[in-house]
This record gives C-alpha cells, structure tokens and sequence, in this order.
C-alpha cells in the first residue's frame, strides 16, 4: 500500500486541560457531549479503536511535531493515543494532563476514531509516566510504544523498560541518533535478550522497504542472472541524517547475501568505507553523505561487472516521489518507479497494524552490530 | 560453493502477500471498453502504489488503428476519466514508457508472429525472461481463435522448471449454458494446461468478499454459530440502480441469472457457506467451493415456482426522474422476455445447511446500487425479552456489505435507558473506508497481481464453471419449455415484484430494507 500523504478527514478539538484522576471521565463527558451537538441524538456515535499507541518523546518541540501526525495516524489505524512528554513544562505542579478526541463522518453519523491523553511531566517526575499509562489503557487491545526519542531506547534505561514491558510492539526511529554505532549495539542486545511475542521495529527499516522490494527484483537471478554472485561494488549517496538508515540496509544485504564484515572505515566527514567478504570476493561498500537533502537514499550503484562482461545498475532517486533506473552516460532514466517517500505519521500507522515479528530486521540489524564490530571510528 | 542460482535471498521478509513477478501482460481488446475502464487504471494504480513487478510491461493488442503514442493517450484518458488515484502528472511520463500497443486482426497468423516479434523486443527493453500474461477483454466468441493462434506462434510455454510462464485470463460469460461452457473451457484445454488459465470474475477481487474467509475462520465467535442450528436463513442481495444502459446487445441474450447467478453470486455463496479449508492453498479453496456447487439442490418443475421469481423492470422513477421500462430501452426487443431480475430459493444439501433457505435477489433499476450478504440467526426462545409475540424480537443479523461500502455489521438487542425495560435493535457497523482510512485497491488491480504471481485463489476453476452452469440450466430449461411470453413487471425503482415478496413471505420471512 502506497504511503502516502492522503487528505485526512478526521477532525478534532483544542485539547484541554484535566487532572490525571479525571481523565476516564472527561474523555466520556467529551464524548457525550459531541454525541449531544453532532447527532442531536438521533445517531449513535461510534467508536473505532484498534490499538492504544503510547508515544513517548523528550522535549516540547518534538511533541508539536508529532501533535500535528496524529491525526493522519488515527486516521489511517484508530487508536487510543497516550502522548508522554519528560523535560515539559506543566502549567501546574509537575505533572499534567490534556484531553481531546478525533473523529470522522461516516455516512450515517459520526464516529470517534481516536481518544488521546497528553500527558507532561517535568523531567524529575518522569518515573511517574509508566503509572499514568497502565491505568489509561484500554483491555484486549493490542498496545504499541512509539519511542520517539532521539536517544536509543535502551540508553534511557527503567523508564524506557516500564513502558516496554506494557507493549507488544515496540517503534523506534534511529534518524538523528548521535552516534549510530553505540545505539545500534545497544538496540541489538536488547532485542536480543525479548521474548519471542514482543515486536520491535525501527522505522529506518520501513523507510526503504521500497528499496528492499525494488533491489530484490530488479538483482532477481531470473532477470540479472550473475549479479547477486558476482556483486563486487556498491555505492550509496545519502541526505543528512541516514547513515543510521543505510547502515541498516548495509546489514539488510550482509544478511541475506550471507557477507562477512571485514573492516570500515571513515575516510572523510562524509564518506566511509566498509569491506566484505563472500566465498568468491571482495565486496566494497562505498558510502557518502550529500551536503544536503532529507534523510533518505539518493543515489545506489550495484556493480557485478568481469573484465569482459558489463553489469552494473544505478538508481537515482528523481525527487520525492520518484526512483529511476539511470543507465551509464545517460541523463534520462531508463525505467521510473513509484516511490514515495514516506511520511514519519504513514510509517508509523502502515507498521501499527504489523502484528508479525520480523526476522529479517533482526538479522539485518545482528548484521548492522557486527558491521559496528569491525568499525574504526 | 553456495551459488545463487534460481532462489533469491533478497526477497525474504519482504512483505508482499504475493510477489507478482516480472512478465509483459498482453490486452486481447486492448483497445476496448473494459481496457480503458478498468484494466489500464488497475496498472496505472499498480505502478502508483508500488505494487507491480519492477520488470514490467504491457502491450495491447487490437484491430484498433494506434501506435504506441496513440495508445498512451488511450491509456492516458481511461486513468483521468476511471482511475481510483488521480493521474500524477510527474510520474505519468515514466510509466507510459512500459504501454506499448500492436495493431492486427486476432484471426490473422502473421499478426501473432508480429506479437512474438514485439515481445521478444520488450523482454529484452524491460528484462522481462519471457513471462506473460495474455488478458482476453474480448467477445466469448472469439476465445478459440485467439487461444489457438497464440498456440500456433508459439507463444504457450509448457509448464516445467525452465520455462518462462504463460497466463491466460478469461472473461466471463464462460458460455451459456452447460454445454458452450465445455466447448470454451475444451478449447483452452486444447491449448493451455488448467493451471494457466484464470477465470476472472471480479466480485471476487473485492475486498469484503476475501474478508468473508478472514471472518469466518480468523475469529472463533462466529463458526460455531454457523450452521443449520443456529442460523435461521441467509439473504443474498445485489441490486443495480442502473438500467440495461448501452449494454442491450449483450444482456437480451444474458439476462440476470445468467449476468449476475451464475457466477458473481454463486461464487459468493461458496464462500458463505463452504467448510473450513485446511490451508489456504489455491487448490484447496476451490475444492471446498465446489463441495457447495455439487451439493446445491436441483430446482426442478415440480418446485419450479416456489423458488424462482423472474421479472423485468417496467416504467418508474430513478433519483425522481422517469425512466422507461425495460422493453423501451434501446436496442431491446418490444417483447422481450429477458429477465432484469430474479429472485429464488436454494438449498444446499448438507449436515451444516440441512434445511436453511438462501435467499437470492438481483436486479436492474432498483432503488439504490448495493450488495449484501445477511445472515439471519434464529430468535431467541419466546420467554423472557421475547415473550411478547406482538412485539418478538429482531432476530440478531450479522450483514457483510460488498458494495458501496465495504463492511459488516451486526444487529443485536440492547435495553434502552430508563426505568422500564425496553429492548432495542442496535448496528454495530465496521466500515473498511471510514475505519482504516486507507483506499482498498479496486477488485481488478488485485486479481491482476495475484495472476502475476501465480495465485489462483480467487478465480474460477473449470469444473466451478460447469457445475454452476449446471444447475443454472435447469432454470434456464425449465424456462425455455415454459414458452411464455409473459413476464411479471416491477415499476423501476422499487424493490423487485410482487411475487419475488411472496416468495419469501410464503416462508414467514421477508426481504431485508437496505
């Protein structure tokens, strides 16, 4: 399914302003009270929830980020949303909170597609966090905590553990980690040491899915025979903020192709370089960070060429929507793709109705730790 | 060495039910209705959404005069006018790169050594290895010339290891009765192995149509429920708010049952009704499919009129406006006898159905375009709530709506507020457009890549077809030796006739108000 940035329907309300014991209450009042001045009590007005989604985040301005996305999320997947703020600014005592629904005509009244619960603390009550969420969500439903710090979730320690512990699946973001490498070691062990039911996904992966699907077709043996065997070099040029990203896709191929990391190495501020081993080669990733541009992957080079036998195939990301095929000395793609680059709210909704563990994430990402392994920083 | 030969690792996890893979799909009518209506917008989303194979393309293939230009304006205005997404100008001028058109006569030999030419240049243009997907959006009559000369030049692959795939698709009607069925279904036998052929019908691609299988088997709740003890009888509805409209040529000789009985409709009752699969296997659905095809009871003369109504819509009003009756639309006889709706009875004779009727209605120029499956379960013992016989009940109704909008809902009984006890039905409605906010892809983009990929669940297998046709022929014999030419009337607009309401109330039923 395309992820795209469709024309929300779903409206809401100002949130305001309740205390903590008051919130189960509050919300029906709201909702009785849109029941009352929507429908005029002639239609009843529903409710459709399919997930409570906590999300956690640090500071006031990435909480006005994600403020403005839930609306598309709820729309595409209703939810009970749980909006945890640490480091805020309650405007009373050291812990707050706010209320507002969502909701959406259907043909015949109206329907509430989502209840959502801000919930501020200051950063020397953040510990309370974890109380707040288990007596606000809603039974049989299953739970997903989007960890949109930029800190890599393990690093935050208990607090980021009591939420863990509530959820079935776990998303985390790792554009903008710092420092990649130790929020990828860090990441790995703690996924390792989960129990087989929990879910945890990185939106990263999710990120170039279109990639994964177009790459695996288009290096298909059936249509490009030699070139999986014979891969020899590899180049990525990305926008500012996705080495976390093509760090993972690196360890995406590692995995599947069955790579042994050898070495890397930063060559400058933007480049690095890492080396592979398969039983028949070398293989040379070559990575490059462009000055400018969003976090995605602009430019990819796969390249199986023998000294008498040509094969090699270059995508070019044309702009935000479009991926091409560009053959050599040639400006104009050969062949165009639909690839949209998704929104952060797309991601985030397409991955809450993913009820599956994904191994092959977890390989890739076992792979990204070992690629860290034999990094020279 | 662990050589990558054949296997690719890189497509593991990656999620795609189903992987379509790379091939040219060639429009027989590439230049038709259906084409520019359905099958170029079903690619064009495809293409939007990501969803086609990276190595793909199409070729239409007509008597059309067009060249490749040409028929990407062709293309070009059927997505404009027909398309679910709208046409993204940005991304048109590189998907209108993969549609190619070939012009020539489909009885003409040198015109399929022309198409073998013109698709060995696109396989080696999009490095596609020789797959294809041969689409016949043509006249029945013309099946065997085109599935013969395509055998002819050459361009059915065997089904082995090494060969690159050939698919063909067919269009509905599958003949006309029984005995044309067999003949179309032996000439693409002659020429193409059963596995290679995809009947198409594309209520089946529709999203609550698969949803039935996710309902019944994904959730405990409703299969111990499902059964003669529990259910009270099952209604079937698809009602057109159009009339025959530019189709008369086509429907004089069809008519509703065998327009929408024989296939949409049966099919769907397969699924309501067959026993749970075992696994999801392609050839498993359909083998559960037909074990309700071959145990629908015969309707014979001596019943004939406690279970078939026909009927034709006469003059009336549509959205307040007149509308003329059936034999006054144009290109319909003046004493046609053509059915534009049909109601019947059925049974299905086994352990889980023993004496549940299904009810079935169709129609053209109804009140309002819909269609439905309901389930109606018994009412509850006539104590406590139901005591009261002047005032039973309603029945709990579990109704999955397939169109306009795709969903289900369930009736139950609930006390109203207040001191008194009083008992009302509420809807609990699940809607797939309002509660998950995403476009369903359209039933035809869906079943193109499930032919991509080799799954043919969702299609019709040879011994469905013939089985249907079966029992529709002895309505349609039984109609045939009545030699009547008289119809029953229902003013267009309404609900059906008169008899189609006492066929139904005979059995202390009714009709369900959608």
């Amino acid at each position: 399914m395309k992820l795209s940035k469709a024309v929300s329907k779903v409206k809401t309300q100002k949130p305001i302003a309740v205390s903590i014991a008051e919130i189960e209450p509050e919300l029906d009042r709201l909702w009785a009270q849109f029941n009352q001045s929507q429908s005029n009590g002639e239609h009843t007005v529903m409710r459709a929830c399919m997930s409570n989604l906590i999300i956690y985040c640090d500071t006031a301005k990435e909480a006005e980020i994600i403020d403005a996305e839930i609306t598309s999320i709820v729309d595409a997947h209703p939810a009970r949303v749980i909006l945890l703020m640490s480091d805020g600014k309650p405007s009373e005592g050291q812990i707050e909170a706010r209320i507002a629904i969502y909701y959406t005509a259907v043909s015949d009244g109206w329907q509430v597609c989502a209840e959502r619960i801000d919930v501020i603390s200051t950063a020397s009550m953040v510990m309370r966090l974890p109380s707040v969420v288990r007596s606000k969500l809603i039974g049989d439903l299953p739970t997903t905590l989007w960890w949109a710090s930029k800190q890599p979730p393990p690093q935050a320690g208990d607090l980021f553990f009591q939420l863990a512990e509530m959820a079935n699946q776990i998303i985390y973001d790792n554009i903008g980690w710092l420092n990649p490498a130790q929020g990828v070691a860090a990441m790995t062990r703690w996924v390792a040491a989960q129990e087989n039911t929990q879910i945890v996904h990185n939106l990263a992966w999710r990120r170039f899915a279109g990639w994964r699907k177009l790459i695996s077709q288009v290096l298909d043996p059936q249509t490009a025979p030699d070139a999986l065997n014979n891969l020899h070099t590899i180049e990525i040029a990305h926008g500012p903020h996705a080495l976390p990203m093509t760090w993972l896709f690196t360890g995406w191929l590692v995995s599947r192709l069955k790579w042994q990391a050898v070495d890397g190495k930063r060559i400058t501020d933007s480049e690095l370089i890492w080396r592979f081993r398969n039983n028949r080669q070398d293989i040379k990733v070559q990575v490059k960070r462009l000055p400018e541009g969003n976090p995605l992957i602009y430019h990819l080079l796969f390249d199986w060429s023998k000294p008498q036998k040509a094969g090699r195939i270059c995508f070019e990301r044309l702009d935000n929507e479009r991926i091409g095929i560009v053959e050599a000395l040639s400006t104009v793609p050969a062949r165009v793709f639909s690839a949209q680059a998704p929104e952060r709210a797309a991601l985030i909704s397409a991955q809450l109705a993913h009820r599956n563990r994904d191994k092959i994430f977890e390989n890739a990402l076992k792979s990204s730790n070992a690629m860290t392994a034999v990094f020279q920083q | 060495m662990n050589d990558i030969k054949n296997d690719n690792p890189l497509t593991a996890g990656i999620n795609i039910s189903y992987a379509p893979q790379p091939c040219t799909l060639v429009i027989f009518g590439g230049g038709g209705d259906l084409t520019k209506r359905k099958l170029l917008p079903a690619v064009y989303n495809q293409a939007l959404d990501g969803e086609s194979p990276a190595n793909f393309a199409v070729l239409g293939f007509a008597i059309e005069d067009m060249d490749d230009i040409r028929y990407r304006q062709f293309a070009r205005e059927g997505v404009e006018k027909f398309s679910r997404q709208a046409l993204d100008a940005d991304f048109w001028p590189g998907f209108e790169r993969c549609l190619h058109y070939l012009q020539g006569a489909f009885d003409d030999p040198e015109a399929y050594v022309k198409l073998a030419k013109r698709l060995a240049e696109i396989d080696s243009n999009f490095g596609i290895p020789g797959n294809r997907v041969f689409y016949l959006a043509i006249p029945p009559a013309l099946i065997e010339t085109c599935v013969c000369h395509l055998n002819a030049a050459g361009l059915v692959m065997p089904i082995d290891d090494h060969s690159p795939f050939s698919r063909i698709i067919v269009e509905k009607p599958i003949g006309r009765n029984l005995e044309t069925a067999r003949l179309v279904n032996a000439t693409l036998s002659k020429n193409f192995h059963e596995q290679q052929i995809y009947r198409i019908d594309h209520y089946l691609g529709k999203e609550t149509v698969q949803n039935i299988l996710a309902l019944r088997f994904g959730n405990f709740i409703f299969e111990p429920l499902w059964n003669a003890k529990h259910i009270d009888h099952v209604q079937i509805t698809v009602a057109e708010e159009e009339g025959v409209g530019t189709r008369a040529g086509y429907y004089e000789s069809s008519g509703a049952l065998r327009d929408m009985i024989q296939n949409h409709i049966l099919q769907l009752l397969t699924l309501i009704a067959m026993e749970p699969p075992w696994s999801m296997d392609a050839d498993v659905i359909r083998d559960h499919r037909q074990d309700i095809l071959n145990c629908l009871r015969p309707i014979t003369a001596e019943n004939f009129d406690q279970h078939v109504v026909r009927a034709q819509y006469g003059p009336g009003f549509h959205h307040g406006e007149d509308v003329p009756g059936y034999r006054r639309e144009a290109g319909v006889a003046q004493d046609s006898v053509t059915e534009t709706y049909i109601a019947l009875k059925l049974f299905i004779d086994n352990w889980r159905w023993a004496g549940v009727p299904f009810y079935i209605r169709t129609g053209k120029r109804m009140p309002k375009r819909a269609s439905e499956i309901a389930i109606q379960f018994k009412s509850v013992p006539p104590i406590l709530f139901n005591a009261n016989q002047e005032q039973a009940l309603e029945p709990n109704v579990l109704a999955l709506s397939i169109q306009p909008n795709e969903g289900l809902s369930l009736r139950i009984a609930t006390k109203l507020p207040g001191v008194k006890l009083k008992i009302f039905p509420v809807k609990m409605d699940f809607r797939y457009g309002s509660t998950f906010g995403e476009q369903s892809p359209e039933a035809y983009e869906r079943l193109l890549l499930d032919v991509m990929a080799g799954d043919a669940t969702l299609f019709m297998r040879r011994d469905a077809v013939e089985s249907s046709w079966a029992w529709v022929d002895n309505i349609l014999n039984n109609w045939a030796s009545s030699r009547t030419r008289w119809i029953p009337e229902y003013s267009a607009g309404t609900w059906g006739p008169l008899e189609a309401d006492r066929l139904i109330e005979y059995d202390n039923r009714k009709w369900r108000m959608l």
